[in-house]
């Protein structure tokens, strides 16, 4: 480097190749020079480096150039670019003569000019071309020359002496000795550069350490390295040569923070000047040359080093096939400069460093451009971004320094300053000034008008919005859009701000930044005020003032502006989120089941989230009315413990970040039953109530600002209340509701009317409802469980007024039958009790009791009230015979049966509401069951009366009586009863037994009457008496002093009675000789029949004695009638021997005897009942026309004759059997060893 | 790579540690946001907001590679003319972001790293709290704590 404008050259040129000199013949080596070229770099080399470094493949080139002296690098010279790395001297002597006149001298002179200069490369070529030889057939021996070269000249360094045989011809030899010779040279080449450059490295390195000298230069220092990148470069070695220049920018850069951390440097000071050009980076040439002057002058500024420096790398890097890193050290480098002219406290005009920047930005963008396609690589579409981005923003401050964004135009000051920034962007440079898209000039052109600042700002913005867009970085997409809307703001064009600051919202909603939401939507509303746009200017405004993280000043400016839209008087609904919040709604009462026309409270719970009170005109609530079934269904609404219902927050803004699920989620069960109410269960479940917040897609809805608009519902039914003072915070807003129609009531909406300002809310979620439910009155008579006849029983009545409110005195009428008697007096207690389980006193209740006819006057009672009271009455046990239906057993048993008797009261009631009496059915059972039997002893007669107590209590009877219906009988009847009182407990008999002393016309009317009250010690089980009550006497307490009321009970019945007519006498004897009677021996049974009567009544009655006679010997002429016997033993204790029934005739003569003498076997030993004799009496044939109802009438009796003479039965109590139940010892039989003992 | 010697006095916009501290849950929205110029709140608000477009550009390429050996350090996301954004995600896809000042040079990657740390250890102090419902704002002294200690003036 002997010159500045030679190195100049040199380093345009950029097609450098390591210097080789050429010395000697120079036509022979013109004439191999081509080849050579050709060949060099046709093989790689490995290149082993010092330091460590890796060792590298390397294509050598070389640039042969003749031999000078000055070519020499003179001493102290740090040149690189021009040494010779190798000095060749070229031979083709062939004769030792011509060797020892002048090629060695010539070598010899060479060689002194080489080591003057130090330098030990160097290589001498002998050429030997066959064809000179030939023609000179020469006798000395060939190798003699090189021999004596390598004697003369190659101390021990035999390999600087190489032989190129016949190097023009094709041949074996000749390529052989080409490539000995090309691989000597390569090898000697890439010493040299490792010596040679390890000797610069030294050096650099040593300069490098004096460093912290003071008068060192970093010029100087820069230069020199920069000469080992360009060695490195030259020898295609790029990543070495980028090493070189990312050492000077660490070394630079560390400078500069050391400078700026308050360690000066005296020549980083040189880079403090006022920085006058901002041209911005320029990438089209190799080396800008123009630059690289002033940095070795000295005189460059910081951005011009940086530029140069820059322009190096980029050159390296795109050399090295990496363009993205263009990129991304660009972003690092514009980033960095800026930072470095803070730290280095530069002077620089305003707008200055964004011109550079700008430019820079968009130089570095076309220059990879040209390299390639950056919508194809996704991986510098990244840096691209960022440089795209970066650019539009300092544009957008440029736009800002100039005055070029607002839509007046710029000031003059702004114009002042547009000069000078546009003075510092002035380029001589004429190849980049031609260059159509030159970034300098698109800048210049932006910065002169307003509208070409407004077409690249745009067209910039869009670019960088959708290369973000593209690499998927929506966010900061977002971020450009909102400037761009900031622009057009700015330039009063809200309308496509509008578009870009509601995307910019969705995202910030979407995930729940508040700041950026509320800083936004400031703008947006901003934006909306301008496109006047009332409705969405409204929401914003409404969102805004709710918006707490705002200042409160603001929030009510907000707040002013959304009640102040009343002064243009159009009507704006808007929703009643976010400003106010329905958290909770009570109904009163809480059951949320009122009746009609009573008042029903709705408490809503109010959240203001506004800023300051605001007094509401109305607040209304829309209601739906749904008719419902007469069955009232139970609502299932499940609220606090207070009754409080909460309402699910509907809505939009709040839910940010809301497809995050909450932490715990509310679910609740579902069961659905068929359309009957009591079909089974089709389905159940869990449910999610919210589930649509969830469920619902996220993108579909075309409003970012509100997912859905709140509908004004149908207000046909409202409940409303005007003037209401909203404070900011909770609210509780009470809705008093007079309920005028029935059925089930849901809460729809909520709608807040401040003046022409309509605030609506969602369909409130989960479903608030009521039920509002009409009644008519309603009358039960609540009988007791079982009514008895003949004791006094309460009824307890039961009123429910329903919607009918009872004036004072209007009462019921109740006609009662005659035989029910009311025990009550004229005042009695009343219980009211209503749904609300209030405590409401008890009332009394009046009565008028004319005959047949009740009437209860009530004071005045509100509606939906039920009334309880009790009515004690007493129904006659019935004194006539039970109906017939009533007889099934009398066939049965014998005599009859007052059986289960219900005596029905039918009880009319008048109402005042109806003009349908109601008719009320009381059963009273009668308590006893009656049944009576006549006995016979011989003559005499009884009758015995059974009363069974069927219900369950106990009665005490007294007084029993029996009496004949008709008078003037001579027959008396004797009570055999004694005097004390009878108790018959639940479910005995009492027996009663009187003697009927006379003859009684058969069958004659009886009435048997017993006084009866119930027993003391069965009153606590009597249902409702009422105690205290004014019917004292009433009660039938044992322990009452006052006489206990008795009643009587009546059994009318038909008493039959018979005269005994026989009287049958049996006795088992002996047999003869024993004492008594033995098992197994034939006993005599004697069985003596007497007739007692005179005559048979009933054949008296008939008129036609008996005319059997005869057969009975000793009584031919007496009238006979005849008697069947039948000695039965039911009881197998008997065997009868013989004839065991027969015919007796028996004269119609009282105590007329018949004997019989029958023969029996004692079965078993031990007391043995008698064997029955059956009496029957026998018809003969001239009988057989009568009728004889009784006989047919009376079951079970065989008739021994189907023929013509038929048995007929006795009536009970025509016979008496004088020996029933009568024993008669019987012994075992003395000599069986078994011995069956029957015991009765 | 060089040893330039540093010393001296230095300046006091050097000293200040980060001057952003943000901690963003899995879904994106912020738990705490903390920065020192208190004035600057939406300016930083915005840059760590965009700064997850990186996290979550660094989050997909990590996760096509390596699935369960991720390191958690994302290093820097994006510099910016006065900032550099550094990011750290959490197992549980919580994100930390740390924003320092650009004219603060003399910060090594490793003490990035250990304030990353330090804040994840004090976040998940925060998690073990029984008192703390997960996705609230963080309200905690001890946290605040740390945060200031990262973003005080030495």
């Amino acid at each position: 480097m002997s010159t500045g404008a030679e190195e100049r050259q040199l380093v345009y040129t950029m097609e450098n190749k390591p210097i080789v000199t050429c010395a000697g013949d120079s036509s022979l080596f013109s004439s191999l020079q081509p080849t050579l070229v050709q060949q060099l770099p046709k093989e790689s080399v490995e290149w082993r480096r010092s330091y460590g470094r890796p060792p590298k493949m390397i294509n050598l080139e070389a640039n042969f150039i003749s031999f000078k002296e000055e070519l020499l690098p003179k001493e102290g010279s740090k040149a690189l670019l021009t040494f010779p790395f190798l000095h060749i001297f070229w031979t083709d002597c062939y004769d030792s003569e011509m060797y020892k006149t002048s090629t060695k001298e010539e070598i010899s002179r060479w060689q002194n000019a080489l080591r003057g200069r130090g330098s030990s490369d160097w290589l001498i070529v002998l050429v030997e071309v066959e064809s000179r030889r030939k023609s000179k057939p020469i006798v000395l021996p060939r190798m003699a020359i090189v021999d004596k070269i390598r004697n003369d000249f190659c101390n021990k360094q035999n390999d600087r002496v190489v032989v190129l045989n016949d190097p023009l011809r094709e041949s074996a030899r000749a390529q052989e000795s080409w490539q000995a010779f090309l691989s000597r040279l390569r090898l000697l080449l890439l010493a040299s550069f490792t010596r040679n450059l390890g000797h610069f490295e030294d050096d650099m390195r040593a300069l490098r350490e004096r460093r912290t000298n003071p008068n060192w230069s970093f010029a100087h220092y820069f230069m020199v390295q920069e000469e080992l990148a360009f060695v490195f470069e030259m020898l295609k070695q790029y990543e070495d040569a980028l090493v070189q220049y990312d050492e000077l920018d660490a070394l630079f850069t560390q400078y500069i923070v050391n400078h700026g951390a308050g360690d000066p440097t005296e020549w980083v000071s040189s880079f403090c000047h006022p920085v006058c050009h901002w041209t911005g980076l320029a990438l089209w040439r190799p080396i800008d040359m123009v630059r690289r002057e002033l940095v070795q002058n000295g005189c460059a500024s910081l951005l011009d080093l940086r530029s140069y420096l820059f322009s190096r790398q980029c050159t390296l890097l795109l050399f090295l096939q990496r363009p993205w890193e263009v990129a991304q050290r660009a972003l690092e480098l514009l980033h960095n400069s800026v930072q470095e002219l803070h730290l280095l406290e530069i002077p620089l005009p305003l707008g200055a460093v964004d011109c550079w920047v700008y430019i820079s930005c968009l130089e570095v963008l076309q220059r990879i451009e040209s390299f390639c396609d950056t919508n194809q690589n996704d991986m510098f579409a990244v840096y691209a971004a960022g440089l795209r981005a970066y650019a539009r923003e300092k544009l957008h401050g440029l736009g800002n320094l100039c005055g070029l964004m607002s839509c007046k135009g710029p000031t003059s000051e702004e114009l002042n300053r547009t000069v000078d920034l546009l003075a510092g962007l002035s380029n001589n440079d004429t190849e980049m000034v031609n260059n159509l898209n030159n970034p300098s000039k698109r800048l210049r052109e932006a910065l002169s008008s307003t509208e070409a600042f407004e077409k690249h700002y745009l067209e910039l913005s869009e670019v960088a919005m959708g290369t973000y867009k593209h690499i998927g970085r929506l966010r900061s997409a977002r971020l450009i859009g909102k400037e761009l809307a900031d622009f057009h703001m700015r330039k009063c064009e809200p309308r496509k701000a509008e578009g870009y600051l509601l995307d910019a919202l969705k995202t910030y909603r979407a995930e729940g930044w508040s700041l950026l939401v509320s800083h936004t939507r400031r703008q947006l509303a901003a934006c909306q005020s301008q496109l006047g746009n009332v409705q969405t200017y409204l929401d914003t405004c409404s969102l805004l003032a709710s918006d707490s993280s705002l200042e409160v000043s603001e929030r009510q400016e907000y707040c002013k502006q959304l009640l102040g839209s009343s002064s243009d008087g159009e009507p704006v609904s808007l929703a009643l989120e976010p400003a106010l919040h329905l958290d909770a709604i009570r109904f009163c009462p809480a059951s949320a089941r009122v009746a009609l026309h009573a008042t029903l409270g709705v408490q809503l719970q109010l959240t203001s989230r506004l800023p300051g009170p605001i007094t509401a005109d109305s607040i209304t609530l829309a209601l739906h009315l749904e008719p419902t079934n007469s069955k009232n269904e139970e609502l299932s609404m499940d609220g606090d413990p207070d009754g409080w219902l909460r309402l699910t927050e509907a809505s939009g803004d709040r839910a940010l970040g809301d497809r995050q699920l909450p932490i715990l989620l509310d679910f609740c069960e579902v069961h659905e039953r068929g359309a009957q109410p009591d079909s089974p269960l089709t389905t159940s479940g869990v449910t999610y109530r919210n589930a649509h917040l969830f469920l619902r897609r996220q993108d579909s809805s075309s409003s970012p600002g509100r997912t859905r608009e709140p509908v004004l519902e149908d207000t046909t039914r409202t409940s409303a209340v005007c003037n209401v003072l909203l404070r900011p915070g909770n609210n509780t807003v009470s809705l008093p509701t007079l309920v005028r129609e029935p059925g089930l009531f849901t809460l729809r909406q909520l709608c807040l009317q401040i003046g022409p300002l309509q605030l609506l809310s969602l369909r409130l979620q989960p479903v608030p409802q009521y039920t509002v439910y009409s009644q008519e009155p309603q009358l039960d008579v609540i009988s007791g469980d079982d009514l008895l006849a003949g004791v006094p029983q309460e009824l307890q009545v039961q009123l429910l007024t329903g919607h009918r409110a009872l004036q004072e005195g209007e009462g019921l009428h109740l006609s009662l039958p005659e035989s029910l008697l009311l025990l009550d007096s004229v005042k009695i207690p009343a219980h009211v009790e209503s749904d609300s389980n209030d405590d409401i006193p008890d009332i009394e209740l009046s009565l008028e009791l004319s005959p047949r006819l009740l009437r209860v006057r009530f004071p005045a009672i509100s509606g939906y009230r039920s009334v309880r009271f009790s009515l004690h009455v007493l129904c006659q046990p019935p004194t006539a015979t039970p109906p017939a239906d009533d007889l099934d057993y009398h066939s049965i048993q014998d005599g009859i049966e007052l059986k289960g008797l219900v005596v029905e009261h039918r009880v009319s009631i008048d109402s005042p509401w109806s003009i349908y009496s109601t008719l009320v059915t009381l059963a009273f059972h009668v308590p006893f069951r009656v049944q009576h039997t006549v006995l016979t002893a011989g003559h005499r007669k009884f009758v015995q009366v059974c009363v069974r107590n069927t219900c369950s209590l106990h009665f005490i009877l007294s007084r029993p009586s029996l009496g004949f219906s008709m008078e003037g009988e001579d027959t008396t009847l004797e009570s055999l009863n004694p005097a004390t009182t009878t108790c018959v407990c639940a479910g005995k008999n009492a027996w009663f037994l009187w003697e009927i002393n006379g003859q009684v016309p058969s069958p004659v009317p009886c009435c048997f009457t017993v006084a009866f009250q119930l027993g003391s010690t069965t009153e606590q089980k009597r249902p409702g008496t009422a105690k205290g009550g004014p019917n004292e006497q009433m009660s039938d307490d044992g322990e009452e002093e006052k006489p206990p009321r008795h009643c009587l009970f009546n059994y009318d019945f038909m008493l039959v009675q018979l005269a005994t007519l026989y009287s049958v006498q049996a006795a088992v004897m002996p047999p003869l000789g024993q004492e008594m009677c033995q098992m197994g021996l034939l006993c005599s049974l004697e069985v003596s029949i007497t007739r007692l009567c005179k005559d048979d009544p009933r054949q008296e009655g008939s008129g036609s004695p008996t005319s059997d006679c005869g057969e009975i010997p000793g009584g031919a002429t007496v009238q006979c009638s005849q008697l069947l016997y039948k000695v039965v033993d039911n009881s197998s204790n008997w065997a009868v021997c013989g004839r065991s029934s027969g015919l007796v005739a028996m004269p119609l003569t009282e105590r007329a005897t018949h004997k019989l003498h029958l023969e029996v076997l004692p079965l078993f030993a031990g007391y043995l009942p008698l064997p029955d004799v059956h009496l029957s009496k026998y018809l003969s044939e001239s009988e057989t026309d009568e009728p004889c109802g009784e006989s047919g009438r009376t079951p079970g009796v065989e008739s021994f004759s189907t023929t013509t003479p038929r048995l007929s039965q006795f009536d009970p109590g025509e016979v008496y059997n004088v020996s029933r139940a009568t024993q008669v010892l019987v012994l075992p039989s003395p000599d069986t060893s078994l011995v069956d003992i029957t015991v009765p | 790579m060089f040893n330039v010697a540093t010393g001296g006095r230095r300046r006091r916009a050097f000293c200040t540690m980060a001057v952003c501290v943000a901690v963003i849950t899995k879904e994106n929205y912020p738990l705490y946001i903390s920065n020192v110029p208190a004035a600057n709140e939406l300016k930083f608000h915005y840059t760590v907001h965009t700064s997850l477009d990186v996290v979550e550009e660094k989050l997909s390429a990590v996760g096509k590679t390596t699935s369960d050996l991720r390191e958690l350090y994302l290093g820097l996301l994006y510099p910016t003319e006065d900032y550099k954004v550094y990011g750290y995600v959490a197992n549980t896809k919580v994100k930390f972001v740390i924003v320092i000042d650009s004219s603060n040079t003399s910060f090594r990657d490793n003490e990035i790293r250990s304030m990353f740390r330090k804040l994840h250890t004090a976040y998940t102090d925060v998690m073990c709290n029984p008192f703390y419902t997960p996705g609230d704002p963080i309200q905690s002294k001890t946290f605040d704590d740390v945060i200031s200690s990262m973003m005080q003036v030495c």
